[in-house]
């Protein structure tokens, strides 16, 4: 077993890949980096570079570097102190995948906030108070959001030719009575649709209701057909249009116009503009690539078997033909994220992060919405003067004590957007959350 | 509360959540924490059960995580280092007495059975006192990018038993007649060899999840089957299959933190008089998978639960 088994479960060995090579920037010698580069560093992050205050006080925190060696022999940590004249430029920046901002030396916010950075997760807290905002000058795109609960992808009201020759040869008014037991749901449905449309009838959810249960009582009597039960649970998907693109995949059209510096990101506006030139290609059939994927369906090994290599064979085909332009647009796009591409195409996801790390100007702009936040979020952003008041070592403060949750809980939230950012596996914060813990509360706000 | 120096926390499970919550309670001061667990370390823990090394791989959860924090040398409250005392036990076997020394007890478990068993007897410790004596129970549960925390109140807010029913359901199954004459999925395939044909083979003894041997024939015999029904046999590897016959959860380090830290913040709260009983949300549950969604609300005590619906009439 690897060591890494209960989290390879949910982004895969290439999402690891990712997350081991990204080199990650984390400014401030704070509590809150030494709680996210714990989180980091746990699920194998490997590249580091922090990045000191000047104003530089010992913080007590409760793993420091060599600790954080001992759990990952091959991480490296590069430190080094603000420099204004170096970091004050962009080059500086550039070779980062991820930012992450914690200090509290506003003098550092304030020479980085109008440069040009890559994508950045910027963070603040105090006593039971603390907000994170993804910040980006890009939109971020998923691939895999890893929906948990997904509508079967089966066409079944278009089947493209490849799936209506399956669908064409099975004929059920010739089948025995066993056969139609064996018949999986989306058989039965097709050819419920496919009678409706002959004989002229208006196709609605009653209708082929009825549709369903007549060629189910050709099987009467007989032992209970759970294919028939389950056709009558699935009909919905009878109901639907397959040229339809969804709106998650409509918003990635119009996000996908924008310049992109990251390169998943970039990769991905090249597939998104080629599947506006698939769907105009003759062999879509105006329908995006089919993913192959198919849920089980009650029915004998060998009908869903027959069933489950029609749809591949279809999904490759699709695939091959959109390969063939995403090449076209760009040769450097790999086929395994091509492949990706194709299978999540329904549910892939565009986020619009923050366009600038939160200001005061932005508390108005929430107080509109959520008051409570905003009073939160206003602590947070505060003037200078009133952030260099708090200790960054708080631990002669007793009273103080009792926030370190607060500081612990942020940074979690901070290493879990950061791994989503890294690996552009999940859907990210979009893109500022306010967390009150005194009220228990949390707000997600929109910069 | 009682004066903050003298005040002893029982963390129940040292695993993922436990190792966050002893980090934080040691940070926030708690001079005297308890910690039982049962369980002894292994690989697959280290990718966020931080206070664990390679070098700890079979040895006692409680006692290696108690030994880390306390040669951290952390002062405390009231001027008293935070020392953690290590239980390496099965926890439904503490007795009465013992739990009834803590101020408060903290749970990041995974079995039920377990929070119900803590559950039942705290809240009889605060029946049988007559409401003199309570210790909140604070509950931490995580799966993968999802987690919940439920802060009890024993006697006087909803308790564990209360809220059972916003638990999940057990593990799908699938029917006899799919898994034996019908398999269309990997899973079909293993279901069938655990559940008739492991007994067929061996009737005289259970499989032995721990054993080389027994995985190695569940993995011929998956192999074999798939191929006599035409299933595609790319998904059968050792870890798909062990995922499937464990009922193996992902688990990740930052979801720990969060939820572990939010429990940690509910102690704060009681013990510095800031928890509003019957008006604090006592139920938040969080889902990362999706954007960061975390509500909390209210949980109402069942009139009718069994656990602790005698002081309701």
């Amino acid at each position: 077993m690897d060591k890494f088994d209960r989290q390879l479960r949910l982004w895969g060995k290439h999402g690891q890949l990712e997350l081991s090579k990204a080199h990650i920037c984390i400014i401030g010698n704070t509590l809150l980096a030494s709680e996210i580069l714990k989180n980091l560093v746990l699920p194998g992050a490997t590249k580091f570079h922090l990045i000191k205050e000047t104003s530089y006080v010992k913080s007590d925190c409760f793993l420091d570097v060599e600790d954080l060696k001992s759990i990952n022999e091959h991480a490296e940590f590069n430190e080094e102190t603000w420099n204004a004249h170096l970091m004050g430029n962009q080059e500086y920046w550039r070779y980062f995948d991820l930012i992450i901002l914690t200090t509290r030396d506003v003098s550092v916010i304030e020479s980085i906030r109008c440069l040009p950075m890559p994508p950045m997760l910027a963070c603040n807290w105090r006593e039971y108070h603390g907000y994170a905002c993804f910040v980006s000058q890009e939109p971020h795109f998923v691939t895999e959001c890893h929906r948990q609960h997904k509508s079967p992808d089966l066409r079944i009201d278009k089947p493209p030719q490849p799936l209506l020759n399956f669908y064409e040869s099975i004929k059920p008014s010739q089948l025995s009575q066993e056969q139609l037991n064996d018949l999986p749901f989306a058989v039965i449905i097709y050819h419920a649709l496919k009678s409706l449309k002959e004989n002229c009838t208006k196709i609605d959810r009653s209708s082929l209701r009825i549709e369903i249960r007549r060629l189910h009582e050709k099987t009467l009597p007989g032992p209970e057909c759970l294919n028939f039960i389950e056709a009558e649970r699935y009909l919905y998907l009878g109901l639907q249009d397959s040229e339809i693109i969804p709106d998650n995949l409509l918003k990635c059209f119009s996000l996908a116009s924008s310049e992109c510096v990251v390169p998943f990101n970039s990769m991905f506006t090249d597939m998104i503009s080629s599947l506006k030139d698939y769907l105009k290609h003759p062999s879509s059939e105006h329908q995006l690539p089919l993913s192959g994927l198919i849920p089980d369906m009650e029915s004998s090994s060998e009908m869903y078997n027959a069933i489950q290599e029609a749809y591949l064979r279809c999904a490759s085909k699709n695939l091959n033909t959109f390969a063939d332009i995403v090449t076209s647009h760009n040769a450097s796009v790999p086929l395994s994220q091509i492949k990706n591409f194709c299978s999540n195409v329904q549910n892939v996801r565009g986020v619009v992060p923050a366009s600038h790390i939160p200001t005061e100007q932005d508390c108005r702009t929430v107080k509109q919405i959520t008051p409570a936040a905003a009073a939160i979020l206003r602590k947070l952003v505060k003037s200078k003067h009133e952030l260099e008041t708090i200790r960054p070592s708080f631990v002669e403060s007793r009273d103080e004590l009792r926030y370190y949750p607060t500081c612990s809980l942020l940074a979690g939230i901070v290493a879990q957007e950061a791994v989503k950012i890294l690996t552009h596996q999940f859907v990210p914060l979009e893109n500022t959350l306010i967390y009150d813990g005194k009220a228990g509360q949390v707000y997600r706000v929109k910069l | 509360m009682a004066d903050l120096a003298d005040v002893s926390i029982l963390v129940l499970g040292a695993g993922g959540l436990g190792c966050e919550i002893l980090k934080n309670l040691a940070m926030q001061g708690i001079p005297d924490i308890h910690v039982v667990d049962m369980d002894t370390i292994e690989l697959t823990n280290l990718n966020r059960q931080f206070l664990f090394r390679e070098s700890d791989i079979g040895q006692s959860k409680a006692l290696v995580a108690a030994r880390f924090i306390n040669e951290k040398n952390i002062m405390g409250l009231g001027g008293r280092p935070v020392v953690v005392t290590a239980h390496f036990q099965d926890l439904t076997l503490l007795d009465r007495k013992f739990i009834e020394r803590f101020t408060l007890i903290v749970s990041g478990l995974d079995s039920i059975e377990a929070r119900r068993f803590m559950n039942m007897q705290l809240v009889r410790i605060t029946f049988e006192s007559r409401f003199e004596k309570c210790i909140p129970f604070i509950d931490g549960g995580s799966e993968g990018l999802k987690g919940h925390c439920k802060t009890i109140i024993p006697g006087f807010s909803a308790c564990y038993e209360c809220s059972l029913d916003t638990l999940p359901a057990k593990i799908e199954s699938y029917p006899l007649c799919t898994v034996s004459n019908n398999p269309r999925l990997p899973e079909h395939v293993i279901e069938f060899l655990m559940s008739v044909q492991w007994a067929q083979q061996h009737p005289d003894r259970d499989f032995d999840f721990d054993s080389k041997e027994d995985l190695q024939w569940l993995m011929d015999e998956a192999h074999a089957r798939a191929r006599q029904f035409n299933i595609d046999t790319s998904k059968l590897t050792p870890q798909f299959v062990l995922g499937v016959i464990k009922n193996i959860v992902p688990s990740v380090a930052s979801t720990n933190a969060i939820i572990a830290a939010q429990c940690c913040t509910e102690v704060s709260k009681l013990l510095y008089n800031e928890y509003d009983i019957g008006e604090a949300p006592n139920f938040l549950v969080y889902n990362g998978d999706d954007g960061c969604f975390a509500y909390s609300f209210v949980h109402e005590r069942v009139s009718t639960c069994l656990v602790c619906r005698e002081s309701i009439q």
